[in-house]
């Protein structure tokens, strides 16, 4: 039988619920909360946070802190509100390959696909 | 109204001819067709059996990690707020005047009771597997502390912490308050 696993991707927080049986149940993360902040960073050493852990180094991180990178899913580099992100943000939005928006890393000095770091958010 | 009658009708009506089309059908098969047929039947109850056999193991697995994730994790918010009340105690501890000699015995007295009643009370969480922990000194980690700011240290290597406005609490090893902490960065010790 086949499982049904919803996910609630948001600008901030994300919600991971499975449907068993007749109900759905969220699943909770290893600290027992039911939302993970939608956060991804990568350390200095290489490491990839995610969720609650990103959250709480970010003061020491800012812009290899990834968050609210939803509003960038979909954006080309020129749309205007990339362009007021990218004041907002401490992280770098940039020009992709293909002409999307996306985010540069100090820490890897590598482009990722923004759509791709919002999987990892979980 | 009359549509739901209308549909109900249908789903009623519409098995008669399908059952009979497949009696009609099954007679005409030959019986190696019928063999095939049959033996792909007993694949597929076959896997689904499997899957269902599967799904009972993974379903007692996690039923039995559940009742246990709930016993030793129930009483998290509760132990929560009550490291709150210990914080508060320790803090206290923390603003009564230095020991001095010669001091009113009123301050003594008062200081040995606020201190008998943290040590206690940290006992009384301890048994109960609510621990804390003072990261001072420690390299910043991002598990267990929450980063508040950074400071120039000259003393620390940069990602050490230097200060912690609150402790670690875990309970049963799982965090239930990350520290609070101030992290080195960027001091004279960093450019060596």
């Amino acid at each position: 039988m086949s499982k049904v696993i919803g996910i609630d991707l948001g600008t901030t927080n994300s919600c991971v619920a499975i449907r068993e049986g007749d109900e759905t149940r969220v699943i909770e993360n290893s600290e027992g909360a039911r939302t993970t902040p939608s956060m991804v960073a990568f350390t200095a050493n290489g490491e990839r946070l995610v969720g609650q852990s990103a959250k709480r180094q970010a003061v020491t991180n800012p812009s290899d802190t990834l968050y609210a990178v939803k509003r960038l899913i979909g954006r080309r580099s020129d749309d205007p509100t990339v362009a007021k992100d990218k004041e907002m943000v401490p992280y770098e939005i940039v020009r992709g390959d293909n002409g999307d928006a996306g985010c540069a890393l100090a820490a890897k000095t590598t482009r990722r696909h923004r759509s791709r770091l919002s999987c990892w958010a979980r | 109204m009359t549509t739901e009658n209308a549909l109900h009708d249908e789903q009623k009506e519409t098995p008669i001819p399908e059952t009979a089309e497949a009696q009609t059908e099954t007679a005409a098969l030959s019986p190696e067709a019928r063999i095939a047929e049959l033996e792909a039947q007993v694949e597929d109850f076959r896997d689904r059996w499997m899957r269902s056999e599967a799904e009972m193991q993974n379903f007692r697995t996690r039923a039995k990690r559940d009742v246990e994730d709930a016993r030793q994790y129930a009483v998290q918010k509760f132990a929560k707020d009550v490291v709150e009340a210990a914080e508060n105690l320790q803090r206290g501890v923390a603003s009564l005047p230095a020991q001095t000699e010669g001091e009113d015995g009123l301050v003594s007295k008062l200081r040995e009771g606020f201190e008998s009643t943290e040590r206690s009370f940290l006992g009384i969480l301890e048994r109960n597997g609510v621990t804390c922990q003072h990261p001072v000194g420690e390299v910043f980690d991002a598990n267990l502390h929450q980063a508040m700011a950074e400071q120039p240290s000259d003393e620390h290597a940069d990602g050490t912490v230097i200060q912690a406005w609150t402790p670690t609490w875990t309970l049963n090893g799982r965090l239930i308050k990350p520290a609070m902490v101030v992290v080195a960065k960027g001091g004279n010790k960093a450019a060596e």
